[in-house]
């Protein structure tokens, strides 16, 4: 039976699927998959301060704060890449090390003494762990508190990705004829970016710095083999990380695994099954 | 104090970081340094289903299975980017992450079954460099000369593969073969390393010693070596580093170093570094400021004036007050002009100085207008900067295929010396 | 009135000058093709003109104003193989980019925006594929949706960057006839061609280039074999020395704060 922690767990992991599978539609689009990763590690130097100044959950200026390192790690890359004319690889690969690497420094030289920092919980997440901050008012349960971070977050993402579906689709499609047109290319890049870095920064706790870019790639670049209409790949990669997150924890449940590894793992077994029927059977190249 | 355990450890580091520094130069040139990343995540299911099936922490079996799926990580990126339209980058990411949770899924099985440590997973990502044995230490000696062997043995094939893969396809190299090759070795070394440093270090020492050593030499041999040198000396900086404090890991130290010496490369390094980028343009702004005076003078001389002062040929060009000045130091000091009194002549020397800049403006623009078909009133420009460039043998050129002209498109004298 | 104006127009790629004091005007509807051998900085005008570049010096006017002022009576067809063709979108969408503005992206497009793509699709003849997925096209029949969504846009001015790569003759003739029709509707093409086999017959007017604008003028006047041979008979020994000079100097292209008064 499902117990009411199952049923904040499963929000709280959906929340994020689908925050990150919207977002993830456009990072897959315009091969910045890897950027994506390279955030979601950069981004661990700034939850650990904001770990540091206060409580996590209840700051979110703090938060705010973290996501800038999201920020800026695309412009050190960019930066590497365009002034010093590094190989784009490597500066990306260079930025999230050093910086992760940073993160962890900064944990193993504040955590003695503060309790505000679980090591493991920052690097790897424990989804499990999220019900424990129940916000209940009047005597009613009304979620957890990361939930209550994450849901307008999720709401601004779907704001974005709907209201402004033109912007990423011509940025995404073809970022020099959008800039013919006198269209802003800098906006809806660093509007993207700044989304996936707080998403990365508020899944940090639930799933790990990892783990949130399974949710970031394999949904949407499963749409992607599966749609050739960017309006399906967005509701698809909602769809398809909904089921991931319903099996993937059920999955958990049953067999007692580590929750959002297991969600990621079904989820790979998707695109593993889509890649391996459209190898050998070309029918099926699309189908929606 | 520096006991024997430490001293094992700083040698097991400075091996293992100079190796990866080594392989790191292929994956770099190939431009697959992330492909690195992706295969240092996937090794942990390796390690985990070694360890189920073998039912012992044998690091020979941990290390097979980290083989197998480590070289299998390299194929399924290979294959999602040719067999499907995803491209490259999404392969990369979809496979790191992917064969990372389905490790972590078995490390939870177990750690439930009672059999491993719940410290399993941090291990894998920062690794344990305090526990290095012996036996690390000479399997990593090992790994180091089978490296030094074949990148000594098969030097040209790979050379040629990291820089024109075409090129040695056409030229009848087995590239399969190479290619196989350098991702064996490359998964080798990620495995063998992990254990002791950890995923986020082996991504950082096949990357920073690499690009680092590209900057200082265009040779692959002085690369390769290069790159040993800096991954071994931020292997043993990171390793004393992390005695600071207890329970310190030891990659993120040595990830620091790495940095910096990336970040010194960044500034230092020749024709590409900051610092040299800089210093060539100050150098190249004040020969065009010192010629361009010059050549005013000469102008000057043209019509009567003799000799000036600061404000006096400020009267006559633009040029901002201050940069004047020095550029008036600069060229006294080269003894091309002559300072008395805030009065400024020119030498004979500096006279043969600005006939020449003259001479060269006049001879492009002319070159300009006979060959190029210029326009007379779009020429000044142009030569405004050619001028500063031309070199004695660019000139000697210049004036054969104009057949020694003596007069511009705007009918003035070209002076000779 | 000029469609485009080009003066003293520098621009260098990776410190290396691409373009080199390139002056010119060009008339109103007429079909204007920009030649020159590969590497002679063809597309760079373009994507100058376009604004894609900085430029070391010079500047650019379209219909005789500032290109901001004329963004929307200017339409830039790119390169086909500039996108990647797998991405997810029907011909009906990538003509309805044609209609985006700056400002509204976040609004709806109007009936009339999206009538205006239609009849776009239509006068390129891909109706009967409007609903396509973009990949499932062939090379000649994308190249025609970078034109529809240059018509969507209702522009005065078409930059076209080698409209006919890739083209197979058929296409090539019907592309042609559509530039035709185009122009005898007063509208002014400027394209990119690396071909002289083919241009005689249509192109109006013709600017010849090779790093610097070798002629520009009525095709009659300008297709001497003096002028194709200093166009396409290889770069001049000095002068790509001097370039090559500049590269490894890191010279600045254009000098500043020195000037005769």
């Amino acid at each position: 039976m499902l117990n009411l922690n199952d049923i904040l767990n499963i929000s709280t992991a959906l929340l994020i699927a689908w925050s990150c599978s919207l977002l993830g539609v456009f990072l897959v689009l315009r091969k910045m998959v890897m950027v994506g990763d390279a955030i979601s590690h950069s981004v661990l130097p700034g939850v650990v301060m904001a770990f540091l100044v206060g409580s996590y959950s209840s700051s979110s200026f703090i938060l705010i704060g973290a996501a800038v390192f999201g920020v800026l790690t695309t412009i050190i890359i960019d930066f590497l890449y365009r002034k010093l004319k590094l190989q784009e690889d490597a500066s990306i690969g260079l930025t999230f090390t050093w910086l992760f690497a940073l993160g962890v420094i900064l944990i193993t030289v504040f955590a003695d003494g503060n309790s505000h920092i679980d090591k493991d919980c920052v690097l790897f997440g424990e989804l499990g762990l999220t019900f424990l901050d129940k916000i209940i008012i009047g005597g009613r349960l009304w979620g957890t508190k990361s939930m209550m971070l994450l849901l307008p977050l999720l709401l601004i993402v779907v704001v974005f990705v709907f209201k402004g579906f033109k912007g990423f689709q011509i940025h995404a499609f073809q970022a020099e004829y959008a800039q013919t047109k006198g269209i802003s290319t800098g906006f809806w890049h660093y509007a993207l970016m700044t989304l996936v870095s707080l998403v990365t920064v508020l899944s940090f706790e639930s799933v790990g710095a990892i783990l949130v870019v399974g949710f970031l790639v394999v949904p949407p670049a499963t749409a992607y083999l599966l749609t050739k209409n960017l309006r399906n790949m967005l509701l698809l990669s909602l769809v398809i990380s909904t089921f991931d997150v319903l099996v993937g924890y059920f999955t958990a449940l049953h067999f007692d695994l580590a929750i959002s590894p297991t969600i990621i793992t079904v989820s790979g077994l998707v695109i593993f099954l889509t890649i391996v029927v459209q190898i050998t059977n070309s029918r099926f190249k699309t189908v929606v | 104090m520096l006991s024997s355990t430490l001293i094992l450890v700083l040698i097991g580091l400075a091996v293992i970081s100079a190796v990866a520094g080594v392989v790191g130069c292929y994956a770099f040139l190939r431009k697959r340094a992330l492909v690195g990343d992706a295969v240092a995540h996937s090794v942990l299911p390796g390690v985990a289903v070694g360890f189920i099936l073998s039912g012992t922490k044998d690091p020979f079996y941990l290390l097979l299975g980290g083989l197998v799926f480590g070289y299998l990580a390299i194929l399924s990126i290979d294959v999602i980017h040719r067999k499907t339209k995803l491209s490259e980058d999404s392969a990369i990411g979809l496979v790191t992450t992917i064969y990372f949770a389905f490790g972590s899924v078995f490390l939870s099985v177990i750690s439930n079954s009672g059999n491993g440590d719940q410290a399993g997973l941090k291990d894998f990502l920062f690794g344990k460099a305090a526990t290095m044995t012996e036996m690390d230490v000479i399997v990593f000696l090992i790994a180091a000369i089978l490296v030094v062997i074949s990148v000594g043995v098969f030097y040209k094939p790979f050379l040629l593969l990291s820089f024109n893969k075409d090129f040695a396809n056409t030229q009848g190299w087995k590239v399969n073969f190479y290619e196989t090759l350098l991702s064996l070795m490359t998964v080798l070394i990620i495995a063998i390393g992990l254990q002791a440093v950890g995923v986020v270090l082996m991504s950082a020492l096949l990357i920073a010693p690499a690009a680092s050593s590209r900057y200082w030499t265009n040779s692959l041999r002085k690369m390769m070596a290069i790159s040993a040198v800096f991954g071994a000396m931020a292997g043993i900086g990171g390793g004393l580093l992390s005695l600071l404090g207890e329970d310190m890991p030891t990659g993120p130290w040595v990830i620091m170093i790495l940095f910096l010496f990336t970040l010194i490369t960044l500034l230092f390094a020749p024709e590409k570094g900051y610092f040299f980028i800089r210093r060539r343009n100050s150098n190249n702004l004040r020969k065009i400021n010192e010629e361009n005076v010059m050549k005013a003078l000469h102008q000057l001389n043209e019509i009567g004036i003799k000799e000036v002062t600061l404000s006096s040929f400020l009267d006559k060009r633009k040029m901002d007050t201050d940069q004047l000045q020095k550029t008036f130091n600069n060229v006294s000091d080269k003894d091309w002009v002559t300072k008395t009194n805030d009065v400024y002549a020119l030498t004979e020397r500096g006279a043969i100085e600005a006939k020449r800049i003259v001479r060269l403006h006049r001879l492009w623009e002319l070159y300009l207008t006979q060959r190029l078909n210029f326009k007379e009133d779009h020429i000044h420009g142009t030569a405004e900067t050619i001028e500063h460039l031309i070199t004695d043998e660019l000139e000697a050129q210049l004036v054969k295929e104009l057949d020694y002209p003596t007069e511009d498109p705007h009918n003035k004298e070209i002076p000779y010396n | 009135m000029n469609s485009i104006e080009v003066h003293n127009l520098t621009v260098a790629y990776n410190q290396l000058p691409v373009l080199w004091d390139v002056d010119f005007e060009l008339p109103k509807g007429q079909i204007i093709g920009i030649v020159g051998p590969n590497g002679s900085g063809k597309s760079t005008l373009l994507k100058a003109i376009m604004g894609l570049f900085p430029l070391s010096s010079g500047y650019v006017k379209v219909l005789d104003s500032s290109l901001e002022q004329m963004r929307s009576s200017i339409a830039y067809v790119p390169q086909r193989e500039t996108v990647d063709w797998n991405f997810p979108a029907s011909v009906k969408d990538v003509v309805e980019m044609g209609r985006y503005q700056p400002g509204k992206l976040f609004r709806k497009l109007s009936n009339v925006d999206k009538q205006l793509a239609v009849e776009a699709i239509e006068k390129v003849k891909l109706t009967p594929f409007m609903d396509r997925q973009i990949g499932q096209l062939s090379g000649g029949q994308q190249q025609r949706v970078f034109i529809a969504r240059a018509l969507a846009q209702g522009a005065e001015v078409y930059l076209m960057d080698e409209p006919f790569i890739g083209v197979d003759v058929a296409t090539e003739k019907a592309i042609m006839d559509l530039l035709q029709a185009m122009r005898d509707e007063g509208k002014t093409i400027i394209l990119v061609h690396h071909d002289l086999q083919s241009v005689t017959a249509n192109f109006d007017y013709l600017v010849m280039l090779n790093t610097r604008l070798v002629t520009h003028g009525p095709i009659q006047e300008v297709l001497t074999a003096e002028n194709l041979q200093s166009t396409y008979g290889g770069q001049l020994n000095l002068f790509s020395q001097l370039q090559q000079l500049i590269q490894t100097k890191d010279f600045p292209i254009r000098e500043k704060g020195f000037e005769d008064k």
